[in-house]
C-alpha cells in the first residue's frame, strides 16, 4: 500500500505527467514520418524504372545480366535484367528494364546494337568498350506507337536518328563493291555515306539509300547525278585504257559520288524525297546529256565482228550519237550465210538541232525520222564497223557519207528502220593482208627448201676437199718458214760475226767523224791556217786577261 | 535498505527514493528509477527502424562507377555479388552484420515487447540474457555503413572508377540507431515487474 500511495500522489499532483500522458501519440509521428519516407524513396526508385523490353540478338557476347547497360547519346538509360535463350534457340533474348526517362525508346522503329571494338576500313570504333565492357547502343524512332519486343542490330547502322541530313533513293543495277557504310563523295570530300540497300523483289535492281549530312543535302536537286565511284576503275573502250580511282578509302571500300549541274530551279522537298536517282557506272556517263528520245536503227553485217560489243559507241562525224544495245545472228538461207544484226540506239539531241530543223511534213514523228533518214541514205549514209584502237581490237559503229555507195532501196515504213551497211576500210585492210598471206601459202616453198639444202650439201663437199688438200700444204709451208727465220737468227744474232764486224766498223766510222768534225772546228776558228798552218796558242785566252772590268769578281 | 532504494545505472551508488524525479547524489545523473514511458518509446523505435529496414534493402546502397560502367548495388545484390564470385567469408559476414543481426534484433525486441504486454511468466531469466545480447551486438549492424563509408572515400578515382553511397545506406544508418534506441528504451525491469506486486 505504501508504494501505491506514493505512487499515485506524485501523478495525481504533477501537471507535467497529465501533459505528457496528453501528446503522448504524437511519438508515434516518428514512425509514420519514417514510413512515408522510405515509402516515397521506394516509389520514386520504382517509378525512375521504367519499362521492360526485350532485345533479340544472335549472340550474348559480352552481355551481361545486372550489368550491361543500354545507352542512348552516350547516357545511361537502362540495364540488362536477364539473358535468356530464345524458345527455338536461335538467338538470345536480353530483357531490359528501362529507365523511366527513357520510355520514349519502347516505340516502333527504335533500334538496339551492340557496342564492341570494331576494326573498319574507315577507323576503330569502341575503343572504350575494351575497358568497360560491351554496352547496348539505341537509337530513337520518330515513331510514338509502343513496342516491347525488339530485334537488335548485329552491327552498328550508319545512319542514326539525331544526324542531321537527308535520306535519298539512288537506284543501281549492280552493287558492285558497294557496301553499307560505303562513303558518298562530293568533289572527293566525303558527304554521306550509304545507309542500307535492298534488292527489290523481282531482283531487277537495288535501291540504294543514300545518307547525305547535313548542310550537303542541299547540294541534291533533281539534276544530281551519281555515279559509281567504287575501286579502280580500269576500262578499255575506243580510246584505249582508262584508270582511274578516287580516294584511297574509296579505292578499299568503294563508294559513290555525286556532282549537281548548276540550275536555278527551285527544288520541291516533296518530289525530292520521292525522286529517285539512277547510278551510272561512272563519271563520264553520269555527266552526259541525259538522253531524251531515242531511234532505234537495225543494221545488217555480212562480215565478222569480233571485238563489237554491247554499248560500244556508235559515231556520227566524230561525235557520238549513240550506242549499241544489242548484236545478234541472223540466218540467211540463201547461201547458208549467217549474217550480224546490230541494233543501235541514237540519240539524235546529240546531233544538234536536227529535229527542230526537219521539214515539219506531217505530225508523225516516226514518219518523219523515216523519211529524214531515207533523204540521208539516198545521200550515202552508210553504217559501218570501224577499228577504233588497234591494240585492244575494239569496234565502234560509224555512220558516216559514202558517195560511192550504190544507191540501196530504204524501206520507211519498216520499224525499226533498217540502215544500210558496208565493209570498213580497215576489213579491206583485213582482207589485202588475207590476200598476201594466200599469196605466200602458193609460194613453192618446198622446192625452195630442197634447192637450199642440196647447194649447203655441195657447200659442205667443198669445205671437206679443203680441209683434205689445202690443210697440210699450208703445215709445210709453215715449217718452211720457222727453218728460214733459225737461219736469219743465226745470221743477225747477237754472236754472229756478221754483227761484230759491223759493230767494228761502225765505231771505226764514228771516230772517222770526230775528226772530221775536229778539223772543221779548228778551221771555222782559225780558217788562216789553211795558208799559215796551225797556231800557236789561241788567241781568245790572252784577250780575256788584257781587258780589266772594275766590278769584276776580284777576291 | 527500503524497497526504495535503487542503483545508480551509471555509477553504480546505492541511491534513496524520495521524489518521483532524482539525483543522484554521487555523480548528479539525473533519472527516472524506472524507465518513463518504456513500452511505448520501445514500440515507436521499433516500428520506426522497421520502416527504414524496408527502404534499406530496396534502394541501392552505393554506386560504383568502375571504367565507365554504372552499377547500382543493393546490399542483397552486394552479398549475391560476393557470393558468386567465390568470397563466402565477406558474402556471410556483411550478411550477418546488416541482414542477420538486424532481423534477429526485430524479432527479439517484437518478442520481448510482447511477452512483457502478457505478463509471460515463463523463462523471465533467458529474455533478460537475450537483451542485454541484443544491446550488445546492436552497434554491429554499422559495419555496413562503415564499409560503404571507407569505400566511397578511397575509391576516388575519377573516371577511373568511382563509388557514391546512395540512399539505401541513410536508410540503413536510420535503422541501425532506431533499433538501438528502442533496445535501450525497453526497461528489462519490466520482464520481472508482476513479482512486486
Amino acid at each position: 500500500m505504501n508504494i501505491s500511495e506514493e505512487k499515485k500522489q506524485p501523478l495525481s499532483a504533477s501537471p507535467v505527467i497529465v501533459q505528457s500522458y496528453k501528446y503522448r501519440w504524437m511519438i508515434w509521428l516518428l514512425p509514420l514520418i519514417a514510413f512515408v519516407i522510405g515509402i516515397l524513396m521506394i516509389l520514386q526508385n520504382w517509378i525512375s524504372s521504367g519499362p521492360e523490353i526485350t532485345i533479340s540478338f544472335q549472340t550474348a557476347a559480352g552481355l551481361e545480366a545486372g550489368k550491361t547497360e543500354i545507352k542512348y547519346k552516350d547516357i545511361r538509360v537502362g540495364v540488362i535484367k536477364s539473358i535468356q535463350l530464345s524458345d527455338d534457340g536461335q538467338h538470345i533474348i536480353a530483357t531490359v528494364t528501362l529507365n523511366q526517362n527513357a520510355k520514349n525508346l519502347a516505340t516502333q522503329g527504335t533500334r538496339f546494337w551492340v557496342v564492341r571494338p570494331r576494326l573498319k576500313i574507315g577507323g576503330i570504333t569502341g575503343i572504350d568498350t575494351l575497358l568497360s565492357g560491351v554496352y547496348i547502343a539505341a537509337d530513337q524512332g520518330n515513331s510514338t506507337q509502343e513496342k516491347k519486343q525488339f530485334v537488335g542490330l548485329e552491327s552498328p547502322p550508319e545512319v542514326i536518328q539525331s544526324m542531321s541530313g537527308r535520306t535519298f533513293t539512288v537506284r543501281t543495277e549492280d552493287l558492285g563493291s558497294l557496301d553499307i557504310g560505303s562513303p558518298v563523295y562530293f568533289k572527293r570530300v566525303q558527304v554521306g555515306r550509304i545507309s542500307s540497300y535492298k534488292l527489290k523483289d523481282n531482283g531487277e535492281y537495288i535501291d540504294l539509300q543514300v545518307f547525305i549530312d547535313a548542310p550537303y543535302d542541299q547540294l541534291i536537286t533533281p539534276n544530281t547525278r551519281f555515279w559509281n565511284a567504287s575501286g579502280v576503275d580500269l576500262s578499255v573502250n575506243a580510246n584505249g585504257f582508262h584508270f582511274k580511282t578516287e580516294t584511297l578509302a574509296a579505292v578499299m571500300a568503294g563508294g559513290i559520288s555525286f556532282s549537281t549541274p548548276v540550275s536555278k530551279k527551285m527544288v520541291n522537298e516533296n518530289t525530292l524525297h520521292n525522286h529517285i536517282f539512277l547510278l551510272a557506272k561512272d563519271q563520264q556517263m553520269a555527266l552526259s546529256e541525259k538522253d531524251t528520245s531515242s531511234v532505234t536503227f537495225i543494221l545488217k553485217f555480212e562480215q565478222s565482228l569480233h571485238g563489237l560489243s554491247v554499248d560500244a559507241p556508235v559515231i556520227f562525224s566524230s561525235i557520238q550519237v549513240g550506242r549499241v544495245t544489242n548484236i545478234a545472228l541472223d540466218y540467211n538461207p540463201s547461201g547458208y550465210r549467217f549474217p550480224t544484226i546490230v541494233t543501235i540506239e541514237v540519240y539524235p539531241n546529240r546531233m544538234g538541232k536536227v529535229l527542230e530543223k526537219l521539214p515539219p511534213s506531217s505530225s508523225d514523228m516516226q514518219h518523219s525520222i523515216a523519211l529524214f533518214t531515207q533523204d540521208l541514205v539516198n545521200h550515202g549514209l552508210r553504217a559501218k564497223a570501224a577499228t577504233s584502237n588497234m591494240l585492244t581490237g575494239q569496234l565502234y559503229i560509224a555512220l558516216d557519207f559514202n558517195k560511192q555507195a550504190s544507191p540501196v532501196a530504204f524501206d520507211t515504213t519498216q520499224q525499226p528502220l533498217i540502215l544500210p551497211t558496208v565493209y570498213a576500210s580497215f576489213d579491206q585492210m583485213q582482207d589485202q593482208i588475207a590476200s598476201i598471206v594466200s599469196k605466200i601459202n602458193n609460194m613453192p616453198l618446198e622446192s625452195i627448201g630442197n634447192n637450199l639444202n642440196q647447194t649447203l650439201n655441195n657447200a659442205n663437199t667443198s669445205l671437206t676437199a679443203f680441209n683434205q688438200h689445202i690443210i697440210p700444204e699450208i703445215q709445210a709451208l709453215m715449217q718452211q718458214l720457222t727453218t728460214t727465220s733459225a737461219h736469219m737468227n743465226q745470221f743477225i744474232g747477237e754472236d754472229a760475226p756478221f754483227a761484230i764486224r759491223t759493230e767494228q766498223t761502225m765505231q771505226e766510222v764514228q771516230r772517222t767523224m770526230r775528226s772530221v768534225r775536229n778539223l772543221t772546228e779548228m778551221l771555222e776558228n782559225n780558217p788562216e791556217s789553211l795558208l799559215q798552218g796551225k797556231p800557236r796558242a789561241p788567241l781568245y785566252l790572252e784577250d780575256k786577261n788584257a781587258s780589266s772590268f772594275p766590278s769584276s769578281k776580284a777576291p | 535498505m527500503t524497497q526504495n532504494a535503487f542503483i545508480c545505472p551509471v555509477c553504480n551508488s546505492l541511491c534513496d527514493e524520495h521524489f518521483h524525479t532524482q539525483i543522484c547524489p554521487c555523480c548528479k545523473t539525473s533519472f527516472h528509477h524506472k524507465k518513463k514511458l518504456s513500452l511505448t518509446k520501445s514500440y515507436v523505435f521499433l516500428s520506426t527502424a522497421v520502416c527504414c529496414y524496408i527502404p534499406a534493402n530496396m534502394l541501392p546502397v552505393m554506386q560504383t562507377n568502375l571504367f565507365g560502367n554504372t552499377q547500382n548495388n543493393t546490399i542483397m545484390s552486394g552479398i549475391i555479388d560476393f557470393w558468386l564470385s567465390g568470397s563466402y567469408g565477406i558474402a556471410a559476414i556483411i550478411f550477418i552484420a546488416s541482414v542477420f543481426i538486424p532481423c534477429f534484433k526485430f524479432l527479439v525486441l517484437f518478442f520481448l515487447l510482447l511477452s512483457t504486454k502478457y505478463q509471460s511468466q515463463t523463462g523471465k531469466s533467458t529474455r533478460t540474457k537475450l537483451y542485454f545480447f541484443i544491446d550488445q551486438i546492436g552497434y554491429w549492424s554499422m559495419l555496413d555503413v562503415i564499409v560503404v563509408a571507407v569505400i566511397s572515400a578511397s575509391i576516388q578515382f575519377k573516371s577511373l572508377s568511382t563509388v557514391i553511397p546512395d540512399y539505401g545506406i541513410l536508410f540503413f544508418a536510420a535503422m541501425v540507431i532506431f533499433t538501438m534506441l528502442a533496445t535501450i528504451c525497453y526497461d528489462p525491469y519490466l520482464i520481472w515487474k508482476d513479482i512486486e506486486s
